[in-house]
């Protein structure tokens, strides 16, 4: 039939995770060439960005400078880790924003009253909560993932204003600051964190029963339910990591700056969606990978740092960012379409 | 003879020779592949016109060019004497066009009746005529012989045969002068059948013109007027329906492949698939499985079998008979299923979540391969393992080597190349996405495995591989519950064959003690 013997050559998110290589049949196998031009296309822009970036602000390629943009980046860097497993689960969190805030509000309330360390162990439980939370309203009641998680996105933040009616908790424990502020080998702490973060969720997503379940659920949930997987339980776990991911981001935060805040990181859901989508992870779930959410990262701290040099103000920061977004998603709309 | 026919009938003729349309050199790639190579072709007005070959042999593909939903890559194709623009279904259904696809269009959630005049609303001064539409209606299910579709209901609630059905509708209700169909009888029971083809035939004698794709092949030289192969891309004939045997029609399909089993086995008239007497046959011991006075509101009323391992037992009946009901009853995909179960003599309670149904050993096959089947974006090998990860993992942790192999072990009883285990099912034929998902049976070896319509729209090699694999495993002990709408494929494949009519069981046939044939099968369905 006509649809089966459909091999576009435009399939940005054909991104399987066991590539066709090595076994590959002769089959189309020449077809994997437009897909290998599209899958690495974001590559491409990312180098062309970082070469408009040296031009226009010289200096941008410099050590101290890409160690600056990159710490910078590390908050929104974990938490799209975690979006990543949610979007290919077939889910979506709005929630992160405020689970981020409240727990930047936990950690330095916590480390007030009792030692950094186990502050800091006592909000992942808490987090855990939040995402299963998220998980339990969405594959327990039917609430759609969209309204689900922007009702407990304004329950977590309205709950980091409870906490403290400032919206700042300062700390005074001289730990507290250190992981956000810490340099270990002439590299901050927090990008080493983001590094390892990176690896670990990369290979638990490409490597693992767990990720490749996630993918599973995302491309066909009816099938994988029929296949005896536990669809919701896997979901729900990927909001549950959303949420630890979230959490821990909303901590260095705090730690770097010493001060725990409610009115952070609003802009962190749409800048951590925006990330894995542009990276060519998809919407619809059951595609993409880890590494384009690497990219889609380099891409918008790129562009930020951009806007920074620049003097740009933040508000045509934000017009850019949503085009930027809308763009993606309509790419890899088109990319689907053509298919 | 035509000499004659001329001189008789020439009214007859005139239209005959009126061309409805007409294909000139047309081609069509997708990336490397050539779908469509060099295509000249003449469907006549007022005929019956068939295209056959194998799966993507480019039959499909063809008729998407005409219905406007595939844009030909070079050639010209022109519709009652006008050009086509290629990919504009608009313009197509402008020229008098309409097409059903073997993919429904249907708007699950609007009503069966909405659903008929989408796109063609009846209406006066731009307000919805919902009386003229409800008699237009019936209207329609009276002229195709079908008891009426309820109207109300959203169309996505409907069985794939009646969505079928109001696709067929919607056609009609076009007023369309070229009618396409994609395998129209694919998913439709013996009564249904029957029903359309009379329908196609009474649509030529108003002067329509039907091209129609289909896998059968008694249909096609049943009811077409002219019939083209296609193989591999290319047009091998066009012929008159009389010129030709179903073994010219074979032939000409498979080329070279003609392989002398296959073309016995079709002499026969019977399907190739030869049934050996099995273990099933010894009646001693207790059965694998037992059901009794199993209830589905709206669906079911007091269904009760049996099935032994190693046996494969029939579902038959019309479609709508509650087949199917039975089959999801089975797999826990019916929380208000009622009932008793037995699995090697000590009662179950009835299965109402698929986990439970999979921890009895009761695993489904689901008719619907791409929605409820397959992941279609991730590899054929992960399709196959999925109903068990951990048998290719370690700690956790997957292994790309056992996975491999138990992939490749799985498919290969199937007649499925274990080289293209790593492949993305998209890109499979309809035949191997329905191997691959029989192989993720093969490979997690349920004790009982219920198979719906596992040889739907897929083409003769590969449903003889799909039923070929199917009797192998049942031989080694698996227990088969096949639905199929093709009675003959029943007939040639079951030990037993338990008849369903209306929600009821309405007979058993055995295959030793019985006359376990197709029109005793029909009288069964019929007897209610």
């Amino acid at each position: 039939m006509t649809q089966q013997a459909t091999t576009g050559p435009a399939t940005t998110n054909a991104a399987p995770p066991t590539p066709p290589i090595g076994g590959s049949p002769a089959f189309g196998r020449r077809n994997h060439f437009g897909d290998v031009a599209s899958k690495y296309s974001m590559i491409g822009v990312l180098v062309i960005l970082v070469v408009v970036a040296e031009v226009a602000y010289p200096g941008f390629l410099a050590w101290g400078s890409i160690l600056n943009v990159l710490t910078n980046a590390t908050p929104v860097g974990l938490v799209a880790i975690g979006m990543t497993f949610v979007l290919i689960g077939g889910g979506f969190d709005l929630s992160v924003a405020g689970t981020f805030a409240v727990s930047g509000v936990l950690f330095a309330s916590f480390a007030n009253i009792m030692p950094v360390g186990l502050a800091f162990a006592l909000v992942i439980p808490i987090a855990i909560a939040m995402g299963v939370l998220n998980g339990l309203v969405i594959t327990r009641l039917h609430v759609n993932a969209f309204v689900a998680t922007l009702g407990t996105s304004s329950i977590f933040t309205g709950a980091a204003f409870l906490i403290n009616a400032t919206g700042a908790v300062t700390v005074a424990d001289p730990g507290f600051p250190y992981i956000g502020t810490a340099v270990w080998l002439g590299i901050p702490a927090m990008i080493w964190i983001l590094a390892a973060c990176f690896v670990i969720g990369g290979i638990v997503l490409a490597k693992t029963v767990f990720g490749r379940s996630v993918y599973i659920v995302g491309g066909n949930a009816d099938a994988a339910r029929l296949s005896g997987m536990r669809v919701g339980l896997i979901q729900a776990a990927t909001y549950a990591l959303t949420a630890v991911a979230a959490a821990f981001a909303g901590m260095l935060l705090a730690s770097q700056t010493s001060v725990g805040q409610a009115n952070v990181g609003v802009d962190i859901t749409l800048d951590s969606i925006a990330i894995v989508i542009i990276g060519g992870t998809s919407l619809r779930g059951g595609q993409g990978s880890m590494w384009r959410t690497l990219v889609g990262l380099l891409i918008i701290a790129t562009i930020d740092s951009l806007f920074d040099s620049l003097a740009l103000n933040s508000s045509i920061q934000s017009v850019a960012k949503g085009f930027i977004v809308i763009v993606a998603v309509a790419l890899d709309a088109w990319s689907q379409r053509r298919k | 003879m035509q000499n004659v026919s001329i001189a008789s009938e020439p009214t007859r003729v005139e239209t005959g020779a009126g061309v409805a349309a007409s294909y000139t050199k047309v081609s069509k790639t997708f990336g490397v592949t050539q779908a469509l190579t060099d295509i000249t072709l003449k469907v006549k007005t007022g005929t019956i016109h068939a295209l056959v070959g194998e799966n993507g042999a480019g039959k499909s593909t063809a008729l998407g060019v005409l219905a406007g939903r595939v844009a030909a890559s070079s050639g010209d194709v022109e519709v009652f004497g006008q050009p086509l623009p290629s990919e504009r279904p608009r313009e197509s259904r402008r020229l008098g066009i309409a097409a059903i696809y073997q993919e429904l269009t249907i708007a699950p959630d609007l009503s069966a009746e909405a659903n008929v005049f989408i796109g063609q609303p009846i209406s006066r001064f731009g307000v919805l005529s919902s009386q003229q539409m409800r008699s237009r209606y019936e209207e329609l299910c009276a002229q195709l012989g079908v008891p009426s579709v309820p109207s109300s209901i959203p169309a996505g609630r409907l069985s794939i045969a009646d969505q079928q059905l109001l696709e067929i509708m919607r056609a009609m209700a076009s007023d369309a002068r070229l009618i396409l169909f994609d395998e129209p009888t694919a998913s439709l029971g013996e009564a249904e059948r029957r029903a359309l083809l009379d329908l196609l035939r009474r649509m030529r004698a108003e002067g329509r013109t039907i091209v129609f794709v289909s896998h059968n092949l008694d249909e096609v030289l049943e009811v077409a007027d002219e019939v083209t192969v296609f193989r591999n891309g290319h047009l091998v004939i066009t012929t008159p329906r009389s010129a030709v045997t179903k073994n010219d029609v074979i032939r000409s399909m498979l080329g070279d492949k003609a392989d002398q089993r296959l073309l016995r086995g079709l002499e026969d008239e019977a399907l190739p698939v030869s049934h050996s007497g099995s273990a099933a046959n010894s009646p001693v011991g207790e059965p694998l499985l037992r059901i009794e006075h199993l209830f589905l509101p709206g669906a079911l009323e007091d269904i009760s079998l049996e099935i032994r391992a190693g046996e494969i037992l029939g579902l038959g009946g019309l479609v709508g008979c509650g087949r199917t009901s039975v089959l999801r009853s089975l797999a826990g995909l019916e929380p208000r299923a009622t009932g008793r179960l037995w699995i090697d003599g000590q009662e179950h309670p009835w299965p109402r979540t698929v986990r439970r149904a999979l921890a009895l050993g009761i695993a489904l096959a689901p008719e619907d391969r791409k929605t409820q089947g397959l992941v279609l974006e991730l590899s054929a090998e992960t399709n196959v393992a999925m109903s068990d990860l951990r048998r290719v993992s370690r700690g956790g942790w997957i292994s790309k080597s056992r996975l491999r192999s138990a992939a490749r072990d799985a498919v290969i009883p199937f007649g499925f190349n274990p080289d293209r285990v790593a492949e993305l099912p998209a890109r499979l034929s309809g035949g191997n996405q329905q191997k691959l998902l029989l192989a993720r049976w093969k490979y997690a070896e349920p004790r009982i495995l219920l198979a719906d319509e596992p040889t739907r729209g897929i083409d003769i090699g590969a449903k003889q591989d799909v039923l070929g694999a199917l009797r192998e495993m049942s031989e080694r002990g698996l227990a088969v519950i096949l639905v199929s709408s093709e009675l003959e494929e029943l007939v040639a494949t079951c030990d037993r064959v338990d008849v369903l009519s209306e929600g009821r069981l309405s007979g058993r046939l055995n295959r030793t003690t019985d006359d376990l044939t197709v029109s005793a099968i029909l009288e069964k369905a019929f007897s209610s």
